[in-house]
Protein backbone atom coordinates (compact mmCIF):
# COMPACT_ATOMS: atom_id res chain seq x y z
CA UNK A 1 0.00 0.00 0.00
CA UNK A 2 1.36 3.39 -0.88
CA UNK A 3 1.35 5.93 1.89
CA UNK A 4 1.39 9.54 0.87
CA UNK A 5 1.69 12.43 3.26
CA UNK A 6 2.02 16.14 2.59
CA UNK A 7 5.78 15.85 2.49
CA UNK A 8 6.09 13.22 -0.15
CA UNK A 9 5.84 9.65 -1.35
CA UNK A 10 7.05 6.54 0.39
CA UNK A 11 5.74 3.19 1.44
CA UNK A 12 4.78 1.85 4.82
CA UNK A 13 7.60 -0.43 5.85
CA UNK A 14 10.38 1.70 4.39
CA UNK A 15 11.51 2.38 7.95
CA UNK A 16 12.40 -1.30 8.31
CA UNK A 17 14.65 -1.41 5.26
CA UNK A 18 18.46 -1.31 5.52
CA UNK A 19 19.70 2.21 6.28
CA UNK A 20 21.45 2.58 2.92
CA UNK A 21 18.19 1.81 1.09
CA UNK A 22 16.24 4.14 3.36
CA UNK A 23 18.76 6.84 2.57
CA UNK A 24 18.34 6.39 -1.18
CA UNK A 25 14.54 6.21 -0.94
CA UNK A 26 13.76 8.88 1.59
CA UNK A 27 16.92 10.77 2.53
CA UNK A 28 18.65 11.38 5.85
CA UNK A 29 15.40 12.13 7.71
CA UNK A 30 13.72 9.02 6.32
CA UNK A 31 10.87 11.03 4.81
CA UNK A 32 11.65 13.97 2.59
CA UNK A 33 14.93 13.32 0.78
CA UNK A 34 16.20 10.85 -1.80
CA UNK A 35 13.70 9.53 -4.30
CA UNK A 36 10.83 11.01 -2.29
CA UNK A 37 12.24 14.47 -3.02
CA UNK A 38 12.67 13.47 -6.65
CA UNK A 39 9.07 12.25 -6.82
CA UNK A 40 7.86 15.54 -5.31
CA UNK A 41 9.87 17.52 -7.85
CA UNK A 42 8.28 15.53 -10.68
CA UNK A 43 4.85 16.01 -9.12
CA UNK A 44 5.38 19.76 -8.88
CA UNK A 45 5.59 19.96 -12.66
CA UNK A 46 2.84 17.33 -13.15
CA UNK A 47 5.25 14.98 -14.89
CA UNK A 48 3.29 11.76 -14.52
CA UNK A 49 5.77 9.81 -16.63
CA UNK A 50 8.66 10.70 -14.31
CA UNK A 51 6.49 10.07 -11.23
CA UNK A 52 5.69 6.58 -12.51
CA UNK A 53 9.32 5.79 -13.23
CA UNK A 54 10.52 7.09 -9.87
CA UNK A 55 7.89 4.94 -8.11
CA UNK A 56 8.95 1.89 -10.10
CA UNK A 57 12.62 2.57 -9.45
CA UNK A 58 11.90 2.93 -5.74
CA UNK A 59 10.08 -0.40 -5.73
CA UNK A 60 13.06 -2.06 -7.39
CA UNK A 61 15.50 -0.50 -4.96
CA UNK A 62 13.41 -1.72 -2.01
CA UNK A 63 14.25 -5.25 -3.10
CA UNK A 64 18.01 -4.69 -3.42
CA UNK A 65 20.04 -7.04 -1.21
CA UNK A 66 22.71 -4.99 0.60
CA UNK A 67 24.55 -7.82 2.36
CA UNK A 68 26.06 -9.70 -0.57
CA UNK A 69 27.51 -7.06 -2.90
CA UNK A 70 30.56 -8.71 -4.44
CA UNK A 71 31.41 -6.62 -7.48
CA UNK A 72 32.21 -2.98 -8.11
CA UNK A 73 32.32 -1.81 -11.67
CA UNK A 74 33.60 1.44 -13.10
CA UNK A 75 31.58 2.37 -16.17
CA UNK A 76 32.91 4.78 -18.73
CA UNK A 77 31.48 6.66 -21.66
CA UNK A 78 34.58 7.81 -23.48
CA UNK A 79 32.62 10.25 -25.66
CA UNK A 80 31.34 12.21 -22.68
CA UNK A 81 32.53 15.66 -21.63
CA UNK A 82 34.16 16.70 -24.86
CA UNK A 83 36.08 13.48 -25.11
CA UNK A 84 37.30 13.85 -21.52
CA UNK A 85 34.98 10.95 -20.70
CA UNK A 86 32.34 10.26 -18.11
CA UNK A 87 32.54 7.65 -15.38
CA UNK A 88 29.85 6.10 -13.20
CA UNK A 89 29.89 3.35 -10.58
CA UNK A 90 27.89 0.15 -10.49
CA UNK A 91 27.57 -2.22 -7.54
CA UNK A 92 26.43 -5.79 -8.18
CA UNK A 93 25.36 -8.33 -5.58
CA UNK A 94 25.26 -12.11 -5.64
CA UNK A 95 21.59 -11.97 -6.64
CA UNK A 96 22.81 -10.24 -9.83
CA UNK A 97 21.02 -7.03 -8.90
CA UNK A 98 22.93 -3.88 -9.77
CA UNK A 99 22.79 -0.29 -8.54
CA UNK A 100 24.39 2.50 -10.58
CA UNK A 101 25.19 6.08 -9.58
CA UNK A 102 26.13 8.77 -12.05
CA UNK A 103 26.82 12.47 -11.47
CA UNK A 104 26.32 15.19 -14.02
CA UNK A 105 26.20 18.92 -14.34
CA UNK A 106 22.48 19.73 -14.54
CA UNK A 107 23.05 22.61 -16.92
CA UNK A 108 25.80 20.88 -18.84
CA UNK A 109 28.21 23.63 -17.82
CA UNK A 110 31.60 23.24 -16.11
CA UNK A 111 30.21 24.64 -12.87
CA UNK A 112 26.65 24.79 -11.57
CA UNK A 113 23.95 22.63 -10.00
CA UNK A 114 24.79 18.95 -9.87
CA UNK A 115 22.46 16.13 -10.77
CA UNK A 116 22.80 12.77 -9.04
CA UNK A 117 21.34 9.90 -11.03
CA UNK A 118 20.57 6.44 -9.75
CA UNK A 119 19.30 3.26 -11.40
CA UNK A 120 18.69 -0.28 -10.32
CA UNK A 121 19.21 -2.89 -13.00
CA UNK A 122 18.34 -6.54 -13.37
CA UNK A 123 20.91 -9.02 -14.61
CA UNK A 124 19.76 -8.75 -18.22
CA UNK A 125 19.68 -4.97 -18.02
CA UNK A 126 23.20 -4.52 -16.70
CA UNK A 127 24.55 -7.11 -19.09
CA UNK A 128 22.87 -5.19 -21.88
CA UNK A 129 24.40 -1.94 -20.60
CA UNK A 130 27.89 -3.43 -20.31
CA UNK A 131 28.16 -5.50 -23.44
CA UNK A 132 25.46 -4.20 -25.75
CA UNK A 133 25.71 -0.45 -25.21
CA UNK A 134 22.18 -0.72 -23.87
CA UNK A 135 20.51 2.37 -22.50
CA UNK A 136 20.43 2.80 -18.74
CA UNK A 137 17.43 4.75 -17.51
CA UNK A 138 18.24 6.83 -14.45
CA UNK A 139 16.11 8.82 -12.08
CA UNK A 140 17.82 11.97 -10.88
CA UNK A 141 17.52 13.59 -7.48
CA UNK A 142 15.88 16.62 -9.14
CA UNK A 143 12.94 14.51 -10.32
CA UNK A 144 13.96 14.06 -13.92
CA UNK A 145 14.44 10.84 -15.87
CA UNK A 146 17.61 10.56 -17.91
CA UNK A 147 19.36 8.00 -20.04
CA UNK A 148 23.00 7.09 -20.50
CA UNK A 149 25.03 4.54 -22.40
CA UNK A 150 28.51 3.27 -21.60
CA UNK A 151 31.20 1.88 -23.87
CA UNK A 152 33.73 0.53 -21.39
CA UNK A 153 33.95 -0.99 -17.94
CA UNK A 154 36.32 -2.20 -15.25
CA UNK A 155 35.29 -5.14 -13.10
CA UNK A 156 36.57 -5.46 -9.51
CA UNK A 157 35.61 -8.14 -7.01
CA UNK A 158 35.12 -7.00 -3.43
CA UNK A 159 34.19 -8.50 -0.08
CA UNK A 160 30.61 -8.19 1.13
CA UNK A 161 31.66 -5.67 3.79
CA UNK A 162 33.54 -3.51 1.30
CA UNK A 163 30.64 -3.75 -1.12
CA UNK A 164 28.28 -2.52 1.54
CA UNK A 165 30.64 0.33 2.39
CA UNK A 166 30.49 1.39 -1.23
CA UNK A 167 26.69 1.26 -1.15
CA UNK A 168 26.68 3.46 1.96
CA UNK A 169 28.84 5.97 0.12
CA UNK A 170 26.53 5.75 -2.91
CA UNK A 171 23.45 6.40 -0.73
CA UNK A 172 25.07 9.44 0.86
CA UNK A 173 26.23 10.81 -2.48
CA UNK A 174 22.73 10.46 -3.94
CA UNK A 175 21.50 12.88 -1.27
CA UNK A 176 24.42 15.27 -1.67
CA UNK A 177 23.45 18.76 -2.76
CA UNK A 178 26.87 20.03 -3.81
CA UNK A 179 27.30 21.89 -7.08
CA UNK A 180 29.05 20.27 -9.98
CA UNK A 181 32.54 21.59 -10.59
CA UNK A 182 34.58 20.26 -13.47
CA UNK A 183 37.83 20.77 -11.60
CA UNK A 184 36.95 19.74 -8.06
CA UNK A 185 33.61 17.92 -7.94
CA UNK A 186 32.84 16.01 -11.11
CA UNK A 187 31.59 12.53 -12.00
CA UNK A 188 35.03 11.03 -11.57
CA UNK A 189 35.40 12.34 -8.02
CA UNK A 190 32.23 10.42 -7.11
CA UNK A 191 33.50 7.29 -8.83
CA UNK A 192 36.78 7.58 -6.94
CA UNK A 193 34.90 7.99 -3.65
CA UNK A 194 32.79 4.86 -4.19
CA UNK A 195 35.61 2.67 -5.50
CA UNK A 196 37.83 3.76 -2.64
CA UNK A 197 35.01 3.08 -0.16
CA UNK A 198 34.99 -0.46 -1.54
CA UNK A 199 38.65 -0.77 -0.56
CA UNK A 200 39.97 -0.61 -4.10
CA UNK A 201 42.63 1.69 -5.53
CA UNK A 202 41.41 4.35 -7.96
CA UNK A 203 44.02 6.24 -9.94
CA UNK A 204 42.29 9.61 -10.03
CA UNK A 205 43.54 11.72 -12.90
CA UNK A 206 42.44 15.05 -14.28
CA UNK A 207 40.31 13.54 -17.04
CA UNK A 208 37.82 10.73 -16.34
CA UNK A 209 39.02 8.81 -19.41
CA UNK A 210 42.58 8.88 -18.04
CA UNK A 211 41.40 7.77 -14.58
CA UNK A 212 39.65 4.86 -16.21
CA UNK A 213 42.65 3.87 -18.34
CA UNK A 214 45.19 4.05 -15.50
CA UNK A 215 42.92 2.44 -12.90
CA UNK A 216 42.29 -0.37 -15.35
CA UNK A 217 46.04 -0.66 -15.92
CA UNK A 218 46.64 -0.80 -12.15
CA UNK A 219 44.19 -3.65 -11.67
CA UNK A 220 44.92 -5.63 -14.79
CA UNK A 221 48.57 -4.86 -15.60
CA UNK A 222 50.17 -3.79 -12.34
CA UNK A 223 53.77 -3.89 -13.62
CA UNK A 224 52.82 -1.77 -16.58
CA UNK A 225 51.20 0.69 -14.24
CA UNK A 226 54.34 0.75 -12.03
CA UNK A 227 56.50 1.43 -15.05
CA UNK A 228 54.14 4.20 -16.07
CA UNK A 229 54.38 5.70 -12.59
CA UNK A 230 58.16 5.51 -12.65
CA UNK A 231 58.23 7.30 -16.01
CA UNK A 232 55.81 9.91 -14.73
CA UNK A 233 57.80 10.51 -11.54
CA UNK A 234 61.04 10.81 -13.45
CA UNK A 235 59.51 13.35 -15.79
CA UNK A 236 59.51 10.88 -18.64
CA UNK A 237 56.35 12.40 -20.07
CA UNK B 1 53.02 16.07 -13.83
CA UNK B 2 51.55 18.80 -11.61
CA UNK B 3 52.47 21.31 -14.26
CA UNK B 4 50.80 19.16 -16.90
CA UNK B 5 47.63 18.81 -14.82
CA UNK B 6 47.49 22.54 -14.16
CA UNK B 7 48.02 23.22 -17.85
CA UNK B 8 45.20 20.88 -18.88
CA UNK B 9 42.80 22.42 -16.36
CA UNK B 10 43.75 25.93 -17.49
CA UNK B 11 43.23 25.05 -21.14
CA UNK B 12 39.89 23.40 -20.35
CA UNK B 13 38.66 26.42 -18.35
CA UNK B 14 39.83 28.89 -21.01
CA UNK B 15 38.04 26.95 -23.72
CA UNK B 16 34.90 26.81 -21.58
CA UNK B 17 34.89 30.49 -20.70
CA UNK B 18 36.01 32.00 -23.98
CA UNK B 19 34.23 29.76 -26.40
CA UNK B 20 30.71 29.79 -25.11
CA UNK B 21 29.20 31.08 -28.32
CA UNK B 22 31.46 29.36 -30.77
CA UNK B 23 29.82 27.04 -33.28
CA UNK B 24 30.22 23.33 -32.82
CA UNK B 25 32.93 21.50 -34.70
CA UNK B 26 31.43 19.69 -37.63
CA UNK B 27 33.54 17.81 -40.10
CA UNK B 28 30.62 17.41 -42.47
CA UNK B 29 29.48 20.09 -44.86
CA UNK B 30 26.38 22.04 -44.01
CA UNK B 31 23.02 21.22 -45.46
CA UNK B 32 20.20 23.52 -46.47
CA UNK B 33 17.29 22.54 -44.21
CA UNK B 34 14.87 24.67 -46.23
CA UNK B 35 14.28 21.71 -48.48
CA UNK B 36 13.30 19.45 -45.62
CA UNK B 37 9.74 18.86 -44.51
CA UNK B 38 7.76 17.02 -41.86
CA UNK B 39 7.97 17.09 -38.07
CA UNK B 40 10.49 15.53 -35.72
CA UNK B 41 9.34 14.16 -32.37
CA UNK B 42 11.47 13.87 -29.24
CA UNK B 43 11.63 14.88 -25.59
CA UNK B 44 12.05 18.51 -24.62
CA UNK B 45 15.74 19.30 -25.05
CA UNK B 46 15.64 21.57 -21.97
CA UNK B 47 18.04 23.93 -23.68
CA UNK B 48 19.19 25.66 -20.55
CA UNK B 49 19.38 22.38 -18.69
CA UNK B 50 16.42 23.23 -16.47
CA UNK B 51 14.10 20.70 -14.94
CA UNK B 52 10.82 22.49 -15.52
CA UNK B 53 9.78 20.31 -18.38
CA UNK B 54 10.45 16.87 -19.71
CA UNK B 55 7.48 16.91 -22.01
CA UNK B 56 7.44 15.77 -25.60
CA UNK B 57 8.00 18.31 -28.35
CA UNK B 58 7.87 18.49 -32.12
CA UNK B 59 10.49 20.24 -34.18
CA UNK B 60 9.86 21.80 -37.55
CA UNK B 61 13.18 21.23 -39.33
CA UNK B 62 12.37 24.00 -41.79
CA UNK B 63 12.02 26.74 -39.18
CA UNK B 64 13.78 24.85 -36.33
CA UNK B 65 10.87 25.92 -34.13
CA UNK B 66 10.20 23.58 -31.20
CA UNK B 67 6.62 23.20 -29.95
CA UNK B 68 5.54 21.24 -26.86
CA UNK B 69 2.72 18.83 -27.69
CA UNK B 70 1.29 18.71 -24.18
CA UNK B 71 2.17 15.33 -22.74
CA UNK B 72 5.02 13.81 -20.75
CA UNK B 73 6.62 10.58 -21.84
CA UNK B 74 9.81 8.71 -22.52
CA UNK B 75 9.59 6.91 -25.84
CA UNK B 76 7.29 8.31 -28.49
CA UNK B 77 6.43 7.57 -32.10
CA UNK B 78 4.19 9.25 -34.62
CA UNK B 79 1.22 7.15 -35.61
CA UNK B 80 1.75 7.42 -39.34
CA UNK B 81 1.05 11.13 -39.71
CA UNK B 82 1.92 13.90 -37.27
CA UNK B 83 -1.53 14.32 -35.71
CA UNK B 84 -1.30 11.40 -33.25
CA UNK B 85 1.55 9.92 -31.28
CA UNK B 86 2.16 6.79 -29.28
CA UNK B 87 3.63 7.76 -25.94
CA UNK B 88 5.51 5.24 -23.84
CA UNK B 89 6.14 5.56 -20.12
CA UNK B 90 7.53 3.01 -17.71
CA UNK B 91 4.13 1.50 -16.99
CA UNK B 92 1.86 2.23 -19.95
CA UNK B 93 1.49 3.21 -23.57
CA UNK B 94 -0.89 6.01 -24.48
CA UNK B 95 -2.33 7.24 -27.75
CA UNK B 96 -2.24 11.03 -27.77
CA UNK B 97 -4.08 13.34 -30.12
CA UNK B 98 -1.98 16.48 -30.54
CA UNK B 99 -4.87 18.72 -31.60
CA UNK B 100 -7.38 17.73 -28.92
CA UNK B 101 -4.73 16.94 -26.24
CA UNK B 102 -6.62 13.77 -25.40
CA UNK B 103 -4.67 10.77 -24.16
CA UNK B 104 -6.06 7.25 -24.16
CA UNK B 105 -4.24 4.39 -22.47
CA UNK B 106 -3.89 1.61 -25.03
CA UNK B 107 -1.55 -0.72 -23.22
CA UNK B 108 -0.53 -1.42 -19.66
CA UNK B 109 2.98 -2.74 -19.28
CA UNK B 110 2.67 -5.93 -17.24
CA UNK B 111 6.11 -5.86 -15.71
CA UNK B 112 7.37 -2.31 -15.28
CA UNK B 113 10.61 -3.72 -13.94
CA UNK B 114 11.61 -4.21 -17.56
CA UNK B 115 12.14 -0.44 -17.60
CA UNK B 116 9.41 0.16 -20.07
CA UNK B 117 9.48 -1.00 -23.62
CA UNK B 118 10.67 0.10 -26.97
CA UNK B 119 7.65 0.86 -29.08
CA UNK B 120 7.07 1.17 -32.80
CA UNK B 121 4.11 2.13 -34.96
CA UNK B 122 3.09 -0.64 -37.34
CA UNK B 123 -0.11 0.49 -39.07
CA UNK B 124 -3.33 2.28 -38.19
CA UNK B 125 -4.56 -0.72 -36.20
CA UNK B 126 -1.37 -1.94 -34.57
CA UNK B 127 1.73 -0.94 -32.68
CA UNK B 128 4.48 -3.13 -31.30
CA UNK B 129 6.35 -3.21 -28.03
CA UNK B 130 9.30 -5.20 -26.72
CA UNK B 131 8.92 -6.58 -23.22
CA UNK B 132 11.49 -8.94 -21.74
CA UNK B 133 13.00 -9.59 -25.20
CA UNK B 134 9.59 -10.54 -26.63
CA UNK B 135 8.27 -8.55 -29.56
CA UNK B 136 4.53 -8.12 -29.14
CA UNK B 137 2.08 -6.90 -31.76
CA UNK B 138 -0.77 -5.04 -30.09
CA UNK B 139 -4.14 -4.42 -31.69
CA UNK B 140 -5.14 -0.88 -30.75
CA UNK B 141 -8.88 -1.50 -31.06
CA UNK B 142 -9.36 -4.70 -29.08
CA UNK B 143 -6.06 -4.52 -27.09
CA UNK B 144 -5.13 -8.10 -27.96
CA UNK B 145 -1.46 -8.88 -28.23
CA UNK B 146 0.42 -11.46 -30.27
CA UNK B 147 3.97 -12.62 -29.68
CA UNK B 148 5.94 -12.13 -32.91
CA UNK B 149 9.35 -13.34 -31.77
CA UNK B 150 11.16 -13.89 -28.47
CA UNK B 151 14.78 -13.00 -29.15
CA UNK B 152 14.82 -9.23 -29.61
CA UNK B 153 18.11 -7.95 -28.20
CA UNK B 154 18.11 -4.37 -26.97
CA UNK B 155 14.47 -3.79 -27.90
CA UNK B 156 14.91 -1.28 -30.71
CA UNK B 157 12.95 -2.43 -33.72
CA UNK B 158 11.43 -0.90 -36.81
CA UNK B 159 8.70 -1.73 -39.34
CA UNK B 160 8.66 -1.17 -43.05
CA UNK B 161 5.93 1.15 -44.28
CA UNK B 162 3.59 -1.68 -45.25
CA UNK B 163 3.66 -3.12 -41.75
CA UNK B 164 4.67 -6.58 -42.98
CA UNK B 165 8.37 -6.67 -42.21
CA UNK B 166 10.09 -5.91 -38.93
CA UNK B 167 13.82 -5.35 -38.37
CA UNK B 168 15.44 -5.91 -34.98
CA UNK B 169 18.69 -7.14 -33.52
CA UNK B 170 19.56 -10.23 -31.51
CA UNK B 171 22.53 -10.86 -29.27
CA UNK B 172 23.51 -14.54 -29.55
CA UNK B 173 25.72 -15.69 -26.67
CA UNK B 174 29.40 -15.17 -27.47
CA UNK B 175 28.69 -13.45 -30.77
CA UNK B 176 28.24 -9.94 -32.04
CA UNK B 177 24.75 -8.49 -32.38
CA UNK B 178 22.98 -9.50 -35.53
CA UNK B 179 20.38 -7.57 -37.51
CA UNK B 180 17.37 -9.75 -38.28
CA UNK B 181 14.44 -9.35 -40.65
CA UNK B 182 11.12 -11.06 -40.07
CA UNK B 183 8.18 -11.11 -42.45
CA UNK B 184 5.11 -11.63 -40.30
CA UNK B 185 2.97 -12.85 -43.19
CA UNK B 186 5.29 -15.62 -44.31
CA UNK B 187 6.99 -15.96 -40.91
CA UNK B 188 10.30 -15.96 -42.78
CA UNK B 189 13.15 -14.87 -40.54
CA UNK B 190 16.56 -13.89 -41.90
CA UNK B 191 19.77 -13.02 -40.07
CA UNK B 192 21.24 -10.26 -42.23
CA UNK B 193 24.58 -9.00 -40.85
CA UNK B 194 26.30 -7.73 -37.68
CA UNK B 195 24.66 -4.67 -36.22
CA UNK B 196 22.28 -3.27 -33.65
CA UNK B 197 19.33 -0.89 -33.26
CA UNK B 198 17.97 -0.91 -36.83
CA UNK B 199 15.62 1.72 -38.25
CA UNK B 200 14.19 0.99 -41.66
CA UNK B 201 13.08 3.59 -44.19
CA UNK B 202 9.39 3.86 -44.99
CA UNK B 203 9.86 2.27 -48.41
CA UNK B 204 11.79 -0.61 -46.85
CA UNK B 205 14.81 -0.15 -49.11
CA UNK B 206 17.24 1.40 -46.64
CA UNK B 207 18.37 0.42 -43.19
CA UNK B 208 20.12 2.62 -40.62
CA UNK B 209 21.87 0.83 -37.77
CA UNK B 210 24.87 0.81 -35.48
CA UNK B 211 27.78 -1.44 -36.22
CA UNK B 212 28.08 -4.16 -33.59
CA UNK B 213 30.65 -3.86 -30.80
CA UNK B 214 31.78 -0.97 -28.66
CA UNK B 215 31.82 2.53 -30.13
CA UNK B 216 29.38 1.50 -32.82
CA UNK B 217 29.15 3.68 -35.90
CA UNK B 218 25.98 4.72 -37.65
CA UNK B 219 25.64 3.14 -41.09
CA UNK B 220 22.96 3.62 -43.72
CA UNK B 221 22.75 0.62 -46.01
CA UNK B 222 20.89 0.20 -49.27
CA UNK B 223 19.40 -3.26 -48.91
CA UNK B 224 19.20 -3.73 -52.67
CA UNK B 225 22.67 -2.66 -53.77
CA UNK B 226 24.47 -3.08 -50.40
CA UNK B 227 25.92 0.43 -50.81
CA UNK B 228 26.76 1.95 -47.43
CA UNK B 229 27.15 5.44 -46.01
CA UNK B 230 28.92 6.00 -42.69
CA UNK B 231 28.22 8.84 -40.28
CA UNK B 232 31.19 10.78 -38.96
CA UNK B 233 30.16 11.41 -35.37
CA UNK B 234 29.01 9.85 -32.12
CA UNK B 235 25.26 9.26 -32.54
CA UNK B 236 22.95 8.39 -29.68
CA UNK B 237 19.64 8.04 -31.55
CA UNK B 238 18.60 8.34 -35.18
CA UNK B 239 15.68 7.92 -37.59
CA UNK B 240 14.84 8.36 -41.28
CA UNK B 241 12.97 11.28 -42.76
CA UNK B 242 9.59 10.34 -44.30
CA UNK B 243 11.09 10.54 -47.82
CA UNK B 244 14.14 8.47 -46.75
CA UNK B 245 16.53 11.17 -48.02
CA UNK B 246 17.78 12.25 -44.62
CA UNK B 247 18.54 10.93 -41.17
CA UNK B 248 17.81 12.84 -37.99
CA UNK B 249 20.71 12.17 -35.63
CA UNK B 250 21.04 12.90 -31.93
CA UNK B 251 24.73 12.87 -31.08
CA UNK B 252 27.23 13.95 -28.48
CA UNK B 253 27.96 17.59 -28.94
CA UNK B 254 31.58 18.54 -29.10
CA UNK B 255 31.24 22.26 -28.66
CA UNK B 256 33.31 24.02 -26.04
CA UNK B 257 30.73 25.39 -23.64
CA UNK B 258 27.89 22.89 -23.43
CA UNK B 259 30.46 20.25 -22.84
CA UNK B 260 28.20 17.40 -21.87
CA UNK B 261 25.26 17.82 -24.15
CA UNK B 262 23.71 16.39 -27.25
CA UNK B 263 22.82 18.05 -30.48
CA UNK B 264 20.26 17.16 -33.15
CA UNK B 265 21.35 17.20 -36.77
CA UNK B 266 19.84 16.40 -40.13
CA UNK B 267 22.22 14.31 -42.18
CA UNK B 268 22.00 13.96 -45.95
CA UNK B 269 23.82 10.65 -46.08
CA UNK B 270 24.25 10.54 -49.86
CA UNK B 271 25.84 13.98 -49.99
CA UNK B 272 27.46 13.63 -46.55
CA UNK B 273 26.17 17.03 -45.53
CA UNK B 274 24.63 17.81 -42.20
CA UNK B 275 22.94 20.71 -40.48
CA UNK B 276 22.40 21.30 -36.80
CA UNK B 277 18.73 21.92 -35.97
CA UNK B 278 18.93 21.75 -32.16
CA UNK B 279 22.30 23.06 -31.03
CA UNK B 280 22.02 22.34 -27.32
CA UNK B 281 20.23 19.35 -25.95
CA UNK B 282 20.63 18.36 -22.31
CA UNK B 283 22.68 15.21 -21.87
CA UNK B 284 20.61 12.14 -21.08
CA UNK B 285 17.36 13.68 -22.17
CA UNK B 286 16.84 11.89 -25.48
CA UNK B 287 15.30 8.43 -25.37
CA UNK B 288 13.80 8.28 -28.79
CA UNK B 289 13.36 10.25 -31.99
CA UNK B 290 10.87 9.98 -34.81
CA UNK B 291 10.06 11.87 -38.01
CA UNK B 292 6.84 11.96 -40.01
CA UNK B 293 5.14 14.02 -42.71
Amino acid sequence: MNYKDPTGYYKVGDEKLPPEIQMILNGPDGKTGGLTAAWNAAKARSDTAAMARISEEADQIRSFCVTNINRVMVLVQSEGALGAGHTATMLINENDQAMVLSFYSQNGTPTGPGEMRIAMLSSSEWNDALYNEGTVYFVANNGTVQSETFNGNLYLTVSHDDGRNALGKMANLFNEKLDYNLASNNCDHKTAAMVTAAGKFYDKRVLPNDSFVYTTMYHTNYWGWLLNQAMKNSGGY
Amino acid sequence: MKFLSALIITIFCCISLVGCDMPSVNSQNELNTKTISGKILFRDPMIEGGTESQGLVVLDPFTTKITPIGIFGENARFMGATSKVLVGSVNKIEMFDISTKEAVEVYKIDNPATKGGNIAYVDEKHFSIVEESRLLLVNIENRTKTIITEDVGNGIHSWSGNGKTVYYSTHPAGEKNKICRLNIETNKKEVLFDGIAPRVSKDGNLLAYYTAGTNGKLIVKDLQSNQEWKYDGAPVKFCFSPDSRYIAVVEYWRGPWYFDGYTVKIWDYKENKSQTVVPKYAQGQCFDIDWAE
